[in-house]
């Protein structure tokens, strides 16, 4: 699975949920519930579930259990193999990063005290902070994360967030003193400190080698574990944030099968459960023990088209592309495919980011223009194959109304449906037009995982001599409102010719029992991005 | 009888013999191998290869196909790629709890079937054994899932009696979490009890129009010696094979029940190890199941033979 591979991001206390994203939870309007405890704390408007009164404080106390979509054997604790959200979910409580996105998916310091960059931004320098402890007693410093690092660099350990440090020389970490780290680049990166809140980049005491009992500095100490069934933690007396978590521990689950985490909620096994199919929100926003937790999400759907190279026509023509772009009814996505539990799409990505271009004019359904660019480029009846499966919330849905909304261009669109067990081995990066889907990430991280040229997956082929130029010189530039402009530019190239169509983001939707408080939904990972530290359980 | 029983385990290490096979065979003609199974999405050509040769899938099937067979012919079930630690280590547990829900559908089933059947043969047409034939046929052509869904609606929404999903904690004893297994049971024995009471009924029925039966009847045996005495000793034979095979479909057929439960067994185990493409996670699982449904077999028909003297005797 892919979900999970690519949302997580980090911790974040202390941070309430904007202004900004009040607003945006409100336009999901009555589907949407928020947590009462941070309804109280923010003053969100809270529907449905009866809201908590702002005298709601936090209890010292209590495991919480959860149970989340489960991957069997395959569920790991190493954190930089993990692949799933419930892998992302089991190891944000033990680890945490240099930095982290916060609760609207901005990056902020997490370890590190300071992380700069040179007036080039070919160098950064990392100040960690006095005191910080490892779950087994020793103290954080410098070597611990001179040591990650360089297990991330070192390919023999085909760490997945080894892409995510590419910018940085093989030889280039060094330890300057106890405290400090400095990082020398092969090319400049202005943003190297966004890559570096990758959830795979986990700090771990120097010499590890072994994840089987895995040992952080976050606010949960690993007890035990069984894979496919449950993992256990308990409160880490010594995290460094003072009175947290209040929690005495966790239990994570694994539940594989969608009912069976309703059933386990529903009964009173479990209090938090990921992933509520959405036919059943009504159900939980009805019964006033549960609650609702949905916030729209980063996470976006898409087909992604080939660009370039051998295979890519007629996709290789930006004008079929934007055709394609053209022929899909994205309010239709939302309304019928997400039931309403999702953000229309504008075929960019990462829209919760600062490098989000809003003036962009939104792309509408336009069967006229998109028959008229298909006549001047040729393709008057255009006849395309699209592959898709079941891959996430919403990827099925939006593959199968294409074909018929294409129809009003005289396209064809042959839609082949593949196992989802099947899909990614074969048609998923062998055929020039199918489905995908990524997480929560900033832009530049999104951009280092698929757009650049030596990015790890480039879905689109994506080989666009300006757009790779104003990116460069993007990250080269130290100025950050400078950069953030480059960058928008870049966005603009990618709505004019790139080669995803993404009609929608679909919501994070979750459910939990309404005696969970202090739980901060993130746009970037379900249940609050797994930050747990700040969560706790009403009497 | 010696020579009967070592033929038929013979042919029961051929049947495990060939379901190795086509087992091993099947997975790896599936479309994807462990190491794409483990990336998904996170496949990039590099990382498929490293992990290709960390987990020896580059070399011929045969070979690795042998590598297993000796290792399964010494105890060693070998190690899961996925998961990196040995087989049975992952499923010792599950295998575990899965014994346990198969045990204890069984005590709940036996004594309901066979109840069930010889009272419906001794009554038979009459209201009852319609009622019993009608219930029981409606139930087996139920899927599980949908008893399973309407037991949980019932006992665990509607009454709040019984947890509604079946979260066992591997590392305490199973009695104590005896109420997480009580939907599973049900819904098992609600699927096989049709059956088992059919076939029941129709042996006992058999035995009752036999003519030595007859030849009591017109002695003026009593119905009741009758009953435990001559008819029901000579149907324990069939009814003990009925029985095994009811076991081993058990064995084999909790996949479903242990999904929608989410309860951690072996049918679970496989249906997550086949999508991850794990084989000796699916060739462990595959074995273990079909050992137990061989050996139920021929228990049955080592009881069968014991408890009636004239097939022993033609066939010693």
């Amino acid at each position: 699975m892919r979900e999970p591979g690519r949302f997580a991001w980090a911790r974040s206390e202390f941070q309430d949920v904007t202004r900004r994203e009040v607003i945006q939870r409100g336009l999901v309007g009555s589907a949407l519930l928020t947590i009462p405890g941070l309804a109280a704390a923010c003053g969100a408007s809270s529907t449905g579930t009866e809201e908590r009164k702002a005298s709601d404080t936090p209890r010292r106390g209590g495991v919480l259990v959860m149970a989340l979509p489960g991957n069997g054997n395959k569920e790991t604790l190493n954190p930089n193999l993990v692949n799933t959200d419930i892998d992302d979910a089991r190891t944000f409580p033990i680890f945490d990063g240099l930095t982290k996105y916060d609760v609207n998916g901005k990056v902020v310091n997490d370890l590190a005290e300071e992380i700069t960059p040179n007036k080039t931004a070919t160098e950064w320098t990392i100040r960690l902070p006095e005191g910080v402890e490892f779950h087994n007693g020793k103290t954080l410093t410098a070597d611990d994360v001179v040591y990650t690092l360089q297990y991330n660099l070192d390919k023999k350990n085909a760490t997945l967030g080894a892409g995510m440090v590419a910018d940085v020389r093989r030889d280039g970490v060094k330890k300057v003193d106890a405290r400090t780290i400095r990082l020398t680049l092969v090319r400049p990166n202005a943003f190297l400190a966004d890559n570096l809140a990758d959830f795979h980049l986990k700090v771990f005491p120097e010499g590890t080698t072994d994840f089987s009992k895995p040992v952080g500095t976050g606010p949960f100490k690993f007890q035990d574990w069984t894979p496919g069934e449950r993992a256990r933690y308990e409160r880490f007396e010594n995290y460094r944030v003072d009175g947290r978590p209040y929690l005495d521990g966790l239990e994570i689950l694994s539940v594989a099968d969608t009912q069976a985490r309703v059933n386990a909620l529903v009964s009173g096994q479990v209090a938090l459960i990921s992933s509520l199919p959405l036919t059943q929100t009504r159900q939980v926003q009805n019964n006033k023990d549960l609650q609702l937790i949905e916030v729209e999400s980063a996470y976006w759907i898409a087909q992604y088209m080939w660009t370039s190279g051998p295979g890519a026509a007629p996709f290789d023509d930006p004008r079929v592309r934007q055709a394609l772009r053209l022929l899909v009814d994205r309010k239709q996505v939302v309304d019928n495919v997400l039931q309403g539990h999702g953000r229309i799409g504008n075929d960019m990505f990462a829209w919760q980011d600062e490098a989000y271009p809003e003036d962009v004019p939104q792309r509408e359904f336009d069967p006229e223009k998109a028959a008229s660019l298909l006549k001047a480029a040729g393709h008057e009846k255009l006849s395309v194959d699209l592959w898709t499966g079941d891959i996430t919330t919403g990827s099925l849905g939006f593959a199968t109304l294409m074909p018929q909304a294409a129809k009003k261009a005289g396209v064809t669109i042959d839609l082949h449906k593949v196992p989802t067990d099947q899909y990614f081995s074969k048609p998923y990066g062998n055929e020039p037009f199918a489905s995908t889907y990524w997480g929560g990430r900033t832009y530049v991280t999104q951009c280092a995982n698929s757009q650049t040229t030596n990015a790890g997956v480039n879905e689109t082929r994506w080989k666009d001599k300006e757009w790779q130029r104003m990116y460069d010189q993007a990250l080269a530039t130290v100025d950050r409102p400078k950069a953030i402009e480059l960058l928008k530019e870049t966005q603009r190239i990618l709505h004019d010719r790139g080669g995803y169509i993404i009609p929608a983001f679909p919501n994070l939707v979750d459910a939990g029992s309404a005696k969970v408080g202090g739980l901060k939904p993130s746009p970037m990972q379900h249940l609050g991005n797994y930050q747990f530290a700040d969560v706790y359980l009403r009497a | 009888m010696a020579r009967l029983i070592l033929t038929r385990l013979g042919v029961a290490l051929a049947t495990l013999f060939a379901v190795s096979v086509v087992v091993f065979c099947g997975v790896a003609a599936l479309p994807g191998d462990a190491a794409q199974g483990v990336l998904g999405a996170e496949a990039t050509p590099d990382r498929l290869e490293a992990l290709r040769e960390k987990f020896d899938l580059n070399r011929p099937l045969v070979e690795r196909y042998v590598d297993w067979l000796a290792g399964f012919v010494h105890g060693d079930l070998g190690r899961s790629l996925v998961a990196d630690a040995p087989v049975w280590s992952l499923l010792d547990d599950r295998a575990r709890n899965t014994a346990a829900l198969t045990i204890f559908a069984v005590l709940v089933l036996v004594p309901l079937a066979v109840v069930l059947g010889v009272l419906s043969a001794l009554w038979r047409n009459s209201l009852f054994d319609h009622s019993v034939a009608t219930s029981s046929l409606t139930l087996v052509s139920t899927p599980e899932f949908v008893t399973g869904t309407l037991l949980a609606v019932l006992f665990s929404f509607g009454l709040g009696l019984l947890p509604g999903a079946s979260l066992i904690d591997s590392s305490k004893p199973i009695t104590e979490q005896f109420d997480l297994i009580i939907l599973p049971v049900l819904t098992l024995v609600a699927a096989a009890v049709a059956q088992a009471t059919r076939m029941i009924r129709a042996t006992m029925i058999e035995t009752l129009q036999a003519d030595f039966i007859q030849a009591a009847i017109l002695r003026g045996v009593p119905r009741g010696r009758l009953l435990f005495r001559h008819a029901l000793p000579n149907a324990f034979g069939p009814t003990a094979q009925i029985l095994a095979l009811t076991i081993g479909w058990l064995v084999g057929g909790v996949v479903v029940t242990e999904t929608l439960f989410q309860y951690p067994g072996l049918g679970s185990a496989f249906a997550s190890a086949v999508s991850a493409r794990d084989l000796p996670t699916v060739q462990a699982v595959a074995m273990i199941v079909t050992a137990v449904y061989v050996l139920a077999n021929l228990a049955a028909e080592v009881g069968a033979l014991v408890l009636n003297p004239r097939l022993r005797r033609r066939t010693a």
